[in-house]
C-alpha cells in the first residue's frame, strides 16, 4: 500500500526535473554553489563538556517522547534482520 | 494597518494596555476565530502566567525588553520548549519540543510572549497553506481564498489579528508568499542573519527565520530582536545586532530601484497592474526607477526544486520513527512524500552530476545575476507572486502549485534579503510589493517598505 | 593461494567535548542516553555547532605519523553519508572528505584519512539503543588492499594501533578497542567487506574465517559474490549483513549546516613541528643513534612512555647498557606488576644512578635488579634502597671467608665437584650467596670457588 503510493508520487515528483533539464539544457557549465555564502574554517576548540545536570531535563524529555524505552533509559527499537 | 505595533508598545509602557490584558485579548480572538481561519494548532497553556509576570516586573519599575509583553505566534517549525512543534505533520504529531530554538531564546529574552504554534504547510512543503495534517488556514483577507504558504498560520493569524506578531520561515517564499496574499507585511531576512539553530529543516541552505506583522515598524523589530550571529551555530554570518525599527522613517529620495522586465513577462495582468501602481507611487516618492535585467530569472524555479528536495530528503532521514514520532514515509502527506523521492531520485550517485549538481549551477547564474543587478540599484521592486490565491479546495497539479514560487525563490537562491508590504488589491485580494535588497540590505528594503506604508 | 586484505580503521579522537556539540565523550560508566542533547540525539531542527578544532588538528597530526600527505589549500567538505541504521540518529553519518592521502607503514599504503563523527551503540539482538557515544570524534584511516595473509593483516593492525597509541591523540582506554571494517579478496571471488570487528584478535579471526569460507566456496565451484558480512564475536564466523549486487549508495552531500575546512601549509607546519615521532621511525632511530639491536630498540618503541625513559637515560649512561636493562630487566619488572610505562614513577635520573652503580660495581646487577623492583614500588634514591635492603659489595676478607665457611661445611660437594660434577660448584656458590645475604657478584664467587677449589686440590697432590 505504502509502495504503491510512492510509484504514483515518483511520476509526478519527475515533472520539474523534466521541465528543469528543459530550461537548463543551453546553458553554459558553471561553479556550484552549495552555500549562500562561502567561509571556511568556522571550528570551536575543544574544552570542558557540559555538566551532568545541564543534560538531565533533555534526558528526561527525551525519554518522555521515544516510542519504547527500557528501564535503564535505553530506547528501544528494532532486533536487526541479520541476527536471526 | 499603519503602525499598529508600534502604538501598542507605547500603549502598554505608558500603562494604558496590560500585558494580561493583550494576551487575554489575543486568547480570545484566537478562541473565536481560529475555528473558523485554523490558524493556531496549539495555544501556550503559559501564556497568561508569563504575561502576569510581566507585568509585575512593570510595575516593579523594570525596564522590560524590546517585544515587552507583545503576543508572538511561532510557526509550528521552530521549536518552543514544552510546545509541539509538529511541523503540522502526523510524523511529528505528537513532538513535544525538548529545547528551545535560538529565536525563541531571543524573543524571551525581549520578553515577547509565545502565544501558540501556528499552522503551516506540512514541513513548510506548500505555496498554499492546504498540506497541512491539521486541515488548511483560511484566508482572513479574502475569505474562501488560500492564505499561501508555507507559513500560512502566521500570516493568517497576523492578518486576522489574533496576536501581535508572528515567526515564520523562508525557503522559496514561505513568508513573502503568505504575506502578499493575506495583505500583512513579511520579511526573509539575508541568509545566515538569524540562527537557525532549532529551525526544523526544509532544505538547510535556504530557510531562514522571518517576522510576520501588521506592519514594518513590527517587522523591523522582530527581526533585530532575532537577528545577529550565533558562536554556537557554524554556517552563519559573521554579523553582531542590527538597529532597524528606529530608522525607518527616512524618505526615499534619490534611492535606484531597480524593475525588471520579466516581473510582467511572469506576472498575471491584474497582479501587475496593482504593482505597476506601486512603482509609480514609489516613483513620486522621489525614487529613481531603473531597469534591470534578469535574463535568466524563471529556471530559478525548477533548480530550487531540485535543491530543495535533496537537501529534504537529508534532512527527513532522522525521522525513522525510532526516537519520536512516526517513520514519515509511512504517515506523511503526498507533497512531501514527493519531495522525499524526488530527492531520493535525484542524489543518487549517476545522477548526481546531471541534476543536483546541475541545479547549483543554476543557483551560481541567478546569484550572480542579481549581486550585479543589486550593484546598480538599492533595491529591486516587483510582484510578490505571479498570479491570484486560488480558492480553497481547488485542484492544482503540482507543477501549477510550484509556479507560485517564481518570483520568490531567486532570492533564496542568492541568499539575499526581501520583504512584503500590500500594493493594493484586486477584487478584494490583496497584492504583495516585493522589495529585493543587497546581502545585509535590510535596512534599504524596510525604508523603501515604510515609505511605501506611510503613503497609503 | 593470493588474496587481497585492506582495512578501514576507526578509532575515537581524545577531545573532551563531542564533534558537533558540548556533550562529554566519555562514557564509561555512563548509564545509557546521559551524555546527550538535541544535537547528538538528532532532535528535529538541532544544527551541529561548528567542528570541533582539536579532533582536527588529532587527525591531521596522525595522517602526518602515517606519512600521508594532507590536502592543503583546497576546501574539505563535511559530508552527510546516508543510510538507515539504529544507531544513527539523524540518518546520515558526517564524514569529512580526504583531509590526507597517500600515507605507507610497515609496507602496507594508505589511501586516505578522514574525520567522522562516532554512531551511537546499537545492540542488534536485544534492541536497545543509547546514543551516549554519538558523535564523539573519529579518524577513519582507510589502507590500500595490500596485505596477503591474515597474519599479515594482524601485524599491520598491532603496527597501526602502536602508531595511534603514540599519537596520544586518540582514546587510551579505547586503545586496543579499535573497530574496523575489513575487505576480502582472494583470487577468482569477488570482493567481501566485513564489518562488527572490535579488536585485533577479532580482526584476525575475521579474515581467517572468510579466507576459509571463500576457499571452500571456489574449492566447490561456486562463485563468491560481492557482499557485505558481519562478524559474529560470540560464534567467531561472519554472516551476510545484506546482499548487494550494487555498492550501497549513500548519497553523499555536504552538510550544508557546515562550512568547508581548508587546512594550509602553515598549519600542517605548526602540526608537524610539534608532532610525536611515529614508531617505525623512532625504531630506527634508536638502532642507527645509540647502536643497539633492532630487536631490543623494537621492545623500547613498544610503548611511547617507555622510549621516552630510555633516550632520556640514554643521554646519561651507556645507552648499550641501558638498552639491555630495558630490554631484560625493566620490561620484566613492569610486566610482573602489570603496569604501563606511563604509570612509571621514578625519574630517569634515579635510573641513570642505578645504572651508575652497577657499572662502577657498587651492586651486582642481580642486586640493581632488586634495587629496579623497588625503584618501580615506590621511588626513592636507588643508594638509599640499596642500604635499606642490605645490599652493597661485602670485603673481600668477608667474601673469603664466607667461602672458606662454605667449603669446610659442604665437603661431599666439593668431592662431588673435584669428581667432575660441575653442578656442585653452583651449589655452592648458592651456600657462599646465603652467608653473604647475597651481596657479593656471583660471578666473582664462582671465579673465587673455583681457584680457591682447585688450586686446593694442586695442594693435595
Ligand atoms: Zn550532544
Amino acid at each position: 500500500m505504502a509502495e504503491r503510493r510512492e510509484d504514483e508520487v515518483e511520476l509526478s515528483a519527475e515533472e520539474i526535473i523534466k521541465s528543469f533539464v528543459e530550461a537548463t539544457k543551453d546553458m553554459p557549465s558553471e561553479v556550484e554553489t552549495y552555500y549562500s555564502h562561502e567561509a571556511y574554517n568556522v571550528l570551536r576548540p575543544d574544552g570542558e563538556p557540559s555538566s551532568e545536570e545541564a543534560r538531565r531535563d533533555f534526558r528526561r524529555r527525551f525519554l518522555a517522547i521515544a516510542p519504547s524505552t527500557d528501564e535503564d533509559g535505553n530506547i528501544r527499537v528494532e532486533v536487526a534482520r541479520w541476527t536471526r | 494597518m499603519d503602525e499598529v505595533t508600534k502604538e501598542k508598545l507605547e500603549a502598554i509602557r505608558r500603562g494604558e494596555l496590560s500585558i494580561v490584558e493583550n494576551v487575554e485579548r489575543a486568547l480570545e480572538r484566537i478562541e473565536k476565530l481560529n475555528p473558523k481561519i485554523n490558524a493556531f494548532i496549539e495555544v501556550n497553556p503559559e501564556a497568561r502566567a508569563q504575561a502576569e509576570e510581566l507585568e509585575r516586573k512593570l510595575k516593579k519599575g523594570e525596564r522590560l525588553g524590546k517585544l515587552a509583553g507583545l503576543t508572538i505566534g511561532v510557526k509550528s517549525n521552530i521549536n518552543v520548549l514544552g510546545l509541539r512543534a509538529t511541523c503540522a505533520s502526523k510524523t511529528l504529531e505528537n513532538y513535544v519540543a525538548t529545547y528551545d530554538a535560538e529565536v525563541i531564546r531571543r524573543v524571551k529574552a525581549a520578553d515577547g510572549i509565545i502565544i501558540g504554534m501556528t499552522n503551516m504547510d506540512e514541513f513548510a512543503c506548500g505555496s498554499s497553506g492546504e498540506t497541512s495534517a491539521f486541515g488548511p488556514t483560511d484566508n482572513p483577507a479574502a475569505l474562501g481564498h488560500i492564505p499561501g504558504g508555507s507559513s500560512s498560520g502566521s500570516a493568517a493569524a497576523i492578518a486576522a489579528g489574533m496576536c501581535d506578531l508572528c515567526l515564520g520561515t523562508d525557503t522559496g517564499g514561505s513568508i513573502r508568499n503568505p504575506a502578499s496574499h493575506c495583505g500583512i507585511v513579511g520579511l526573509k531576512p539575508t541568509y545566515g542573519l538569524v540562527p537557525r539553530q532549532g529551525l526544523i529543516d526544509l532544505a538547510m541552505s535556504l530557510d531562514q527565520i522571518g517576522p510576520l506583522s501588521p506592519d514594518v515598524y513590527g517587522a523591523a523589530l522582530l527581526l533585530e530582536v532575532i537577528a545577529g550571529r550565533n558562536p554556537n551555530e557554524c554556517v552563519m554570518l559573521d554579523v553582531r545586532g542590527v538597529e532597524l525599527a528606529d530608522e525607518l522613517n527616512v524618505d526615499i529620495r534619490g534611492m535606484r530601484i531597480g524593475v525588471s522586465p520579466k516581473f510582467e513577462e511572469l506576472t498575471e495582468l491584474g497582479v501587475m497592474e496593482v504593482i505597476d501602481g506601486a512603482i509609480e507611487k514609489l516613483h513620486d516618492l522621489g525614487a529613481e526607477i531603473v531597469e534591470v535585467d534578469l535574463p535568466h530569472l524563471e529556471k530559478g524555479l525548477p533548480a530550487y526544486y531540485l535543491i530543495m528536495s535533496v537537501e529534504f530528503f537529508s534532512a527527513t532521514r532522522k525521522f525513522d520513527g525510532r526516537k519520536y514520532g512516526k517513520r514519515i514515509e509511512e504517515v506523511c502527506g503526498e507533497e512531501v512524500l514527493r519531495r522525499i523521492i524526488r530527492g531520493r531520485y535525484i542524489s543518487r550517485k549517476e545522477y548526481r552530476g546531471k541534476y543536483y549538481q546541475r541545479a547549483l549551477q543554476v543557483r551560481t547564474l541567478i546569484r550572480r545575476e542579481l549581486m550585479s543587478a543589486l550593484e546598480r540599484v538599492d533595491v529591486i521592486v516587483g510582484p510578490t507572486v505571479p498570479k491570484l490565491p486560488h480558492k480553497l479546495g481547488t485542484k492544482l497539479t503540482p507543477m501549477e502549485m510550484y509556479a507560485y514560487d517564481y518570483l520568490t525563490v531567486p532570492a533564496n537562491l542568492a541568499g539575499i534579503c526581501g520583504g512584503v508590504v500590500k500594493a493594493g488589491e484586486v477584487n478584494g485580494i490583496p497584492v504583495g510589493l516585493q522589495i529585493q535588497g543587497k546581502m545585509l540590505g535590510e535596512k534599504a528594503v524596510l525604508r523603501v517598505m515604510r515609505a511605501f506604508e506611510a503613503s497609503a | 593461494m593470493k588474496m587481497m586484505i585492506g582495512f578501514e580503521v576507526h578509532q575515537q579522537l581524545a577531545t573532551k567535548r563531542k564533534m558537533y556539540c558540548d556533550c562529554p565523550t566519555d562514557y564509561r560508566d555512563a548509564p545509557p542516553n546521559t551524555n546527550i542533547c538535541p544535537i547528538c540525539a538528532g532532535l528535529p531542527g538541532a544544527k551541529p555547532l561548528p567542528p570541533n578544532e582539536q579532533a582536527v588538528d588529532a587527525a591531521i597530526e596522525i595522517a602526518l605519523m602515517l606519512g600521508c600527505e594532507i590536502v592543503v589549500d583546497r576546501p574539505i567538505y563535511i559530508q552527510r553519508k546516508h543510510y538507515d541504521y539504529p544507531d544513527l540518529p539523524s540518518g546520515y553519518q558526517r564524514t569529512s572528505s580526504p583531509i590526507a592521502v597517500g600515507g605507507e607503514l610497515g609496507g602496507v599504503r594508505i589511501r586516505e584519512v578522514h574525520l567522522e563523527e562516532d554512531p551511537g551503540q546499537y545492540d542488534p539482538t536485544s534492541g536497545l539503543v543509547d546514543f551516549n557515544r554519538s558523535g564523539v570524534p573519529l579518524v577513519e584511516i582507510v589502507t590500500e588492499p595490500d596485505m596477503r595473509s591474515p597474519e599479515e593483516a594482524r601485524r599491520f593492525l598491532r603496527q597501526l594501533v602502536r602508531v595511534l597509541e603514540y599519537s596520544g591523540k586518540v582514546r587510551p582506554e579505547a586503545g586496543g578497542a579499535m573497530r574496523a571494517d575489513t575487505n576480502i579478496s582472494i583470487e577468482g571471488g569477488a570482493r567481501v567487506e566485513v564489518k562488527n570487528i572490535n579488536s585485533i584478535k577479532g580482526a584476525y579471526r575475521a579474515i581467517k574465517f572468510e579466507v576459509m569460507r571463500q576457499k571452500a566456496k571456489l574449492d566447490r565451484g561456486e562463485t563468491v559474490t560481492r557482499e557485505t558480512r558481519a562478524y559474529l564475536e560470540s560464534q567467531r564466523i561472519t554472516m551476510p549483513m545484506r546482499a548487494k549486487e550494487l555498492e550501497e549508495d549513500y548519497r553523499y552531500i555536504p552538510d550544508p549546516d557546515i562550512f568547508p575546512l581548508i587546512i594550509d601549509r602553515a598549519r600542517v607546519e605548526r602540526i608537524r613541528a610539534s608532532m610525536v615521532e611515529p614508531p617505525h621511525l623512532r625504531e630506527r632511530r634508536l638502532v642507527e643513534q645509540y647502536g643497539i639491536e633492532p630487536s631490543t630498540a623494537s621492545v623500547i618503541v613498544s610503548e611511547r612512555e617507555l622510549a621516552d625513559l630510555f633516550e632520556a637515560i640514554a643521554a646519561s649512561v651507556d645507552p648499550k647498557l641501558t638498552a639491555s636493562w630495558f630490554r631484560t630487566k625493566l620490561k620484566k619488572v613492569l610486566n610482573y606488576m602489570k603496569l604501563r610505562a606511563a604509570e612509571v614513577r621514578f625519574t630517569p635520573g634515579q635510573m641513570v644512578e642505578l645504572l651508575r652503580m652497577v657499572k662502577e660495581g657498587e651492586v651486582t646487577p642481580e642486586q640493581g635488579e632488586l634495587v629496579l623492583r623497588e625503584l618501580v614500588k615506590k621511588p626513592d634514591g636507588p643508594r638509599l634502597i640499596a642500604q635499606r635492603l642490605g645490599l652493597g659489595r661485602i670485603e673481600s676478607a668477608e667474601l673469603r671467608a664466607a667461602i672458606e665457611q662454605a667449603i669446610k661445611t659442604n665437603q661431599e660437594a666439593v668431592r662431588d665437584y673435584l669428581a667432575g660434577k660441575r653442578e656442585a660448584l653452583h651449589f655452592l656458590a648458592g651456600k657462599v650467596m646465603e652467608l653473604t645475604r647475597g651481596r657479593a657478584d656471583p660471578r666473582e664467587i664462582i671465579e673465587l670457588l673455583r681457584a680457591e677449589l682447585e688450586g686446593g686440590s694442586n695442594d693435595g697432590e
